[in-house]
């Protein structure tokens, strides 16, 4: 395949081409989904094709083709984006370019345990079916229970103008619940849990992230949320756990650093760097593969979608913006260095600046001592998620979460809201615990320029907030 | 026979010889969905150029064997893209258990009408693409010197879809679109705002206005104040932000397969009165010059107009074939293949576009009918992350304005708005009298009574 796709590139380039690159995406994901006793998807979905990005006199532009079989069906992808960049390039401004660098050939074989895509069907609805029947037994009033298998697997080939020719193996399981459980009101309460990224399936064996533990957490918490209260609306102080930490970093902070919207001046922080934008406490990394604290980032991504080995870069270090997050031609705009941040969800999309493993680093205090530091407030609890405006405001959606007064937890509250602007909030971290937790996963991810889901990782310790803005309910 | 016919030819062919093959290999019962669609997109931000032949082409494949059923999916559709996607279904279908609802793939023999087919889409090259998107671009960029940031994009795209299955049932429908859009950032005195504005079109239309329309609007929320306190309120929700809420408040509660698996707080309430006298909510599928608009569902049922809502009352759940079936009722050709790769998706309940009947007062009107309370316009965020079972929603409008004795006074800071989805249909004062397609349906301007606002 490089052989075919280098001629390919020699021949764009005779053409005129600056630069190109290709990128050979063979990709199996499996998904099995059960609801309320019924399979509803056994799914298998094989995404294979190539794509090319090619630069013309500070233009680009990007074509694919899924007809891997025929060379000539892909020379035509490769031809027609030279000749829309060719069309393009008359009214570039700004000059998107690529500088070469020495090639670099390398192979990476998958390393893990028990790897989910060589085992048996059997074995990945067994779990299923031990997470439905644990949260059956630990739950209450059920009125709809949904369960959820992903894997992804297969192989990506990088090769360009330089030389290079980079191929790995990317890998994701993915295993969670949501339980819905009814009031006697009749209202409908939902909770859930699940574990995901770059593992195999012996993950599933280790505690807190076994179906019986995953199917029973939700179960219980759906259970909490038949009594749970609306959480008031209006600022207070606040205590968020790791997973709504990690979206926090990912969603509200970490998009804020991607180059393109850098170098657009499309971002607040564009002119920021250097400045002490966050509290003391703030630090910020965002990183392909590595160990932290004794936890290795839950998505494995060794090389972004241009071939360039991604690196630990820290976007935030006590309050201070560090870096920013680039592909190659930001990188060059901005005269920084690469940090291998230029990824595409398959081979159908151009890679764009965006995240990898994003995690607030842990602080000294004990969950304990940080409700005690809490006092009065809300303890907020994961996320279905969020968004956010180029201006820096968001909204969260706390799922769950508990009402503390003077460092007691008093009771369960309902999914809340939190709002405000990101460039506020970092100023209003106080403290933050010494566990840490990432996750990753296969359902979900972000979904920036319309790839949606690119599988990410976020995480970090819980924190604790002076001031949050909380939605609440309608008076 | 025109380039789109011989599209629908060519899907429809791969079909036929892909059941044959399923057949062939020991399927019984199979569907096949193929699309190839086709996207260029130019998008200018600040100067720099990006440029993308994108689009969508790929097989999706159900196969039923004993009411057990698996999918699968390939990119491409050629031979071996169809044949990997059929197989690996039927070895789907040998391991799934069975289902007691399945009952059979649609067998419906009819069609709807397909969209408004512009050809024009056909011709338009990368250099008058791109010279859309620079017109966009240099409009806003020209227009403020407080403005920071413009992007400009556009996207135009065609193609068609099929879909066959072996009860003889083998249909197709194409489309063809425009959409062209800006994205504007202000910045003054330390305060960031951004503005939008939007065309799309079955066609190519004139770009010219997009650039300044989104600059004014971000330039506009420059002069925001705090709203400084937390109260109830009246409200009008301008096109978009009505449509977008309405279009959420419809996707579970009347979504056949939430009815069905008992996650619809209106599951047992048709025939109830739900809203005011006058809402009237239709899922109209057969709007023509909407993009959006296709002949036939993923599954190959037609589309249709089906009321949901009539003088307040609740008519219809839609539906998708098969939870149609379990309901005891037929499709409303409701059976959605989720983008971006749509042929990846098995067919899911979802609305197509959502129309509200306008009233007779046009927006100074419905000002002039609340007197006080806010203006909320274009898009609201955090809708989609609203309790869709219960309905609570909390929401922040990042550009609404302050209406003060019947007048438009100051834009406010971003305002967090909460309530019920459900009970919302009850909290209808008024609609406007707006009649015009938009990204988020044919919905007019609705005053609302009774949300918190705080701010």
């Amino acid at each position: 395949m490089f052989d075919d796709l280098q001629k390919i590139i020699r021949k764009s380039e005779s053409l005129g081409a600056d630069y190109v690159d290709a990128r050979y995406d063979e990709l199996l994901l499996r998904t099995i989904i059960k609801e309320n006793g019924r399979i509803t998807q056994l799914k298998t979905m094989n995404r294979t094709g190539v794509g090319f990005n090619i630069y013309y006199k500070g233009a680009t532009a990007y074509a694919f083709s899924a007809d891997i079989g025929n060379p000539k069906a892909l020379e035509e992808a490769a031809l027609d984006a030279l000749g829309i960049a060719k069309a393009t390039s008359d009214k570039v401004i700004v000059k998107s370019e690529i500088d070469a660098q020495s090639p670099v050939k390398k192979t990476l074989e998958p390393k893990l345990r028990d790897p989910a895509w060589l085992a048996e069907s059997g074995v990945k609805l067994d779990l299923i079916n031990r997470m439905e029947s644990t949260a059956k037994d630990y739950g209450k009033d059920i009125n709809s229970l949904i369960l959820m298998y992903g894997e992804l697997s297969g192989k990506k080939l990088f090769t360009n103008s330089d030389g290079t020719e980079i191929q790995w193996a990317p890998y994701i399981s993915d295993l969670r619940t949501t339980v819905v459980s009814k009031t006697p009101e009749g209202d409908l309460v939902r909770a859930g849990d699940g574990r995901g990224g770059s593992y195999g399936l012996e993950y599933y064996k280790r505690e807190g992230s076994t179906p019986e533990d995953l199917g029973r957490n939700a179960a219980l918490w759906a259970k909490e949320q038949l009594k749970a209260k609306s959480a008031p609306a209006g600022e207070f102080r606040a205590f968020c756990e790791n997973n709504l930490v990690g979206v926090l970093a990912h969603e509200s902070f970490g998009h804020l650093t991607e180059a393109d919207f850098i170098v657009t001046k499309g971002s607040p922080i564009h002119d920021k760097l250097g400045e002490k934008l966050g509290s003391d406490i703030v630090t910020i990394i965002d990183e392909g593969v590595s160990e932290f604290n004794g936890k290795s980032t839950p998505l494995y991504l060794p090389y972004d979608d241009e071939g360039v080995p991604t690196t630990r870069t820290v976007l935030m270090e006590d309050g201070v913006l560090k870096n920013f997050l680039t592909s190659r031609s930001t990188a060059k705009l901005l005269n920084s260095d690469y940090s291998g941040n230029a990824r595409a969800i398959n081979f159908a999309f151009p890679p764009i600046p965006r995240m990898k493993n994003t995690y607030f680093t842990p602080g000294d205090l004990t969950e304990e001592e940080a409700i005690e530091q809490l006092g009065t407030g809300i303890y907020a609890i994961r996320t279905s998620g969020g968004q956010v405006e180029g201006s820096g405001d968001f909204l969260f959606k706390a799922v769950r979460g508990y009402w503390v007064e003077n460092g007691e937890k008093k009771y369960p509250l309902k999914d809340v809201s939190l709002t405000g602007n990101i460039l506020d909030l970092l100023t209003k971290i106080e403290g933050a615990t010494k566990d840490f937790e990432l996750s990753s996963g296969y359902f979900g991810g972000c979904g920036k320029g319309g790839q949606f889901p690119l599988p990410v990782g976020d995480g970090g310790p819980k924190m604790l907030f002076s001031k949050v803005r909380f939605g609440g309910e309608s008076k | 026979m025109n380039e789109f016919d011989g599209m629908k030819d060519d899907l429809l062919s791969r079909i036929d010889r892909g059941l044959k093959h399923g057949i062939a290999e020991g399927a019984k019962s199979l569907d096949l969905y193929l699309i190839k669609y086709n996207e260029l997109s130019i998008s200018m931000d600040a100067g720099i150029i990006t440029a993308q032949r994108g689009g969508t082409i790929g097989v999706g494949c159900r196969c039923v064997l004993d009411k057990r059923m698996g999918f699968a999916s390939a990119s491409g559709i050629t031979d071996s893209a169809v044949d990997f996607a059929i197989e690996s279904a039927i070895v789907g279908a040998k391991i799934n258990q069975s289902d007691d609802r399945w009952e059979s793939f649609i067998q419906n023999p009819n069609s709807g009408k397909d969209g408004i087919i512009d050809t024009s889409v056909l011709d338009l090259s990368s250099e008058e693409a791109v010279l859309g998107a620079d017109t966009i671009f240099q409009e806003a960029k020209n227009f403020d010197p407080r403005i920071t940031s413009v992007s400009g994009g556009v996207y135009v795209g065609y193609g068609a879809f099929a879909v066959g299955n072996t009860d003889g049932i083998a249909k197709a429908s194409a489309t063809t679109g425009t959409f062209g859009q800006s994205y504007i950032t202000a910045v003054e005195n330390g305060k960031t705002k951004t503005g939008f504005d939007y065309i799309m079109d079955r066609g190519v239309p004139s770009f010219d206005g997009i650039g300044t329309k989104g600059a004014e609007k971000a330039i506009k929320l420059l002069n925001s104040t705090p709203l400084g306190k937390s109260e109830q309120s009246k409200f009008i929700f301008d096109p978009l932000a009505a449509g977008q809420f309405i279009k959420t408040a419809l996707s579970n509660s009347v979504n056949g397969k939430s009815v069905v698996e008992g996650r619809s707080s209106f599951a047992d309430r048709i025939g109830d009165q739900v809203g005011v006298k006058d809402l009237d909510i239709y899922d109209d599928g057969q709007i023509l010059e909407d993009p959006n608009v296709q002949a036939i569902d993923g599954e190959g049922y037609p589309r249709t107009t089906t009321p949901i809502i009539e003088k307040g009352v609740l008519k219809t759940f839609i539906f998708d074939n098969y939870y149609a079936k379990s309901y005891g009722t037929e499709s409303t050709g409701n059976a959605n293949r989720a983008s971006p790769q749509s042929y990846e998706s098995l067919p899911t309940v979802s609305p197509t576009t959502i129309s509200v009947t306008p009233g007779s007062k046009d927006l100074d009107g419905l000002i002039a009918e609340i007197g006080n309370g806010i203006l909320v316009t274009d898009f609201l965020m955090g809708m989609m992350h609203s309790n869709l079972i219960s309905g609570d929603f909390s929401i922040v409008s990042p550009s609404s304005f302050v209406i003060e004795n019947c007048e438009v006074k100051h834009p406010v800071e971003a305002v967090t708005i909460a309530g019920n989805l459900y009970s919302a249909f009850n909290q209808i004062i008024s609609f406007g009298n707006e009649n015009q397609l938009t990204f988020m349906g044919k919905v007019p301007s609705i005053a609302f009574d009774g949300f918190t606002v705080s701010g």
